[in-house]
């Protein structure tokens, strides 16, 4: 099974669906994923490239961090951001 | 043409159908995706002219009058799927569109004073200098649009339970606040560091443009599915309180249903939530008021003097159930046009004082519901609205003999 991450979800659909990907969030840089009350609110509006934007991370870096992880990234649909 | 008119039978056909299974006592919920499905595309005046086809036909005003808690339940579906296409924030006026216009005239200045800090790094004039102040003394402004949203907006969220992000970005605010003062500051200093400007100055525009990115696509978006239209509406009479940020909102939203609590206000009356409520006989506190309103044996709404939706009871099997968006609406658009003016009628003789109540009775099913109208007054005998009471009577009428013992 591939473990399918996409990058249109909000990141609070994204944990509820693969709990691991907070630790990797949270090592990349994106230190709120710890705080369930951020996940819980914000986390239902924020979505990956967001955050990246947010918090001046390289989009592609993150990518290639979760693929190296094991997962499968689509991005499609972006254009509607 | 034949296919259209050939439509339009169709459509008739189908809201016979839609009534008659009201009728026979099908629930609301029931028949609603049919009726989405029938009016799909089709207008609200096309619709009230099958009702008056139907009138004319010989139905009963009654019977078309089922309709109306379809037509509630349904509209609401599609005013809301109306809003997303048309956007409140969108609509100049709302709280978040000003926001949103506030957002934009904030980036346009921040461009120009990138554009002033740029002919600074090659000519550190004092004159250069001034320039980049005068901008950052336009940009203060932003204080505005923070303070409103900190104090209007914030509370609501908070009172939905989002508490920490709103005492996050609070935070961040307060250091923008912070940076934007003190490049002033060294700006109006005598001795000039002219990197230490050049530094500062963009980094404080970069902080003001990341939380335009906070507010826009996280913020304003969870702020529009949290917060109901009412408490807007109440955002957007407090606003003028603190003030704009650069820009002059002009126009003002007025969304289509009346905000209860502060119709009440404006008349003078202080809504009670908290402490007992004194009536002719007893005090009682809003809680067991609303407790025993929904134990009475019988379905209760009320319209005011002006025509308004103001309440309902909630009782446990309404026979005519509501939809809690019909508060605040003007009962006359919750009836189809064809059968308002037998509302009206009522409603008039009430005021006048020709009448003070009206019955109807009709079968639904396995029910036979007694549905009275009464002329609300105060003790000066002034009309205060229609109190409409509903009861299923059929088992009341099966009562026979006497019963004096408990049900086990």
């Amino acid at each position: 099974m591939a473990k399918v991450l996409d990058m249109n979800k909000s990141v609070y659909e994204l944990i509820k669906q693969y709990p691991e990907i907070a630790d990797i969030m949270k090592n990349i840089g994106f230190e709120s994923i710890s705080d369930p009350l951020m996940v819980n609110t914000v986390g239902r509006y924020m979505t990956i490239p967001k955050g990246a934007s947010m918090k001046k991370i390289n989009l592609d870096s993150v990518i290639k961090e979760f693929e190296a992880k094991g997962f499968t990234v689509i991005t499609g649909g972006t254009e509607n951001e | 043409m034949s296919e259209l008119i050939n439509n339009r039978e169709h459509r008739q056909k189908v809201l016979k159908e839609i009534i008659k299974e009201l009728h026979d006592g099908k629930a609301v919920d029931d028949v609603k995706a049919k009726f989405a499905e029938l009016i799909q595309g089709v207008s609200t005046a096309e619709i009230s002219e099958m009702e008056a086809a139907l009138i004319a036909e010989g139905m009963p005003v009654e019977e078309i009058q089922r309709l109306c808690d379809v037509h509630a339940e349904v509209f609401k579906g599609s005013i809301e799927e109306i809003h997303r296409a048309e956007k409140p924030e969108e609509t100049p006026g709302h709280p978040v569109n000003t926001f949103i216009k506030e957002n934009k005239a904030v980036s346009e200045l921040i461009e120009d004073i990138q554009k002033d800090i740029d002919t600074y790094k090659s000519d550190a004039s004092k004159k250069n200098a001034k320039k980049i102040l005068k901008g950052f003394e336009l940009l203060w402004e932003i204080d505005k649009h923070y303070l409103r949203k900190e104090n209007l907006l914030f509370p609501y969220l908070e009172k939905y339970g989002i508490t920490a992000p709103p005492k996050v970005m609070w935070g961040v605010d307060d250091e923008i606040r912070q940076e934007i003062k003190e490049v002033i500051e060294i700006l109006k200093s005598v001795s000039v560091d002219n990197e230490q400007i050049i530094e500062k100055a963009e980094a404080a525009l970069v902080r003001v443009n990341e939380m335009i990115y906070k507010e826009e696509n996280i913020l304003f978006p969870m702020a529009m599915d949290t917060l109901s239209e009412d408490e807007w509406v109440k955002i957007q009479q407090e606003s003028k309180e603190f003030g704009f940020t650069l820009i002059k909102p002009k126009d003002k939203w007025k969304p289509a249903r009346v905000d209860i609590e502060g119709k009440i206000l404006d008349q003078g009356e202080e809504p009670s939530n908290e402490g007992y409520i004194e009536f002719d006989a007893g005090f009682m506190s809003p809680e067991e008021v609303n407790a025993i309103l929904n134990t009475v044996p019988f379905d209760m709404t009320f319209v005011d003097k002006d025509g308004v939706v103001k309440y309902f009871t909630m009782g446990k099997e309404r026979i005519f159930p509501r939809p809690k968006t019909v508060i605040g609406r003007q009962v006359s658009n919750c009836h189809p046009p064809a059968s308002v003016h037998v509302v009206e009628k009522i409603v008039e003789d009430f005021i006048s004082g020709k009448k003070d109540h009206e019955d109807f009775w009709i079968r639904m099913g396995p029910r036979y519901v007694l549905i009275r109208y009464y002329a609300v007054r105060n003790s000066k005998g002034k009309y205060l609205g229609t109190l409409e009471v509903t009861q299923d009577i059929k088992p009341i009428q099966e009562i026979t003999g006497e019963k004096r013992l408990t049900t086990d």
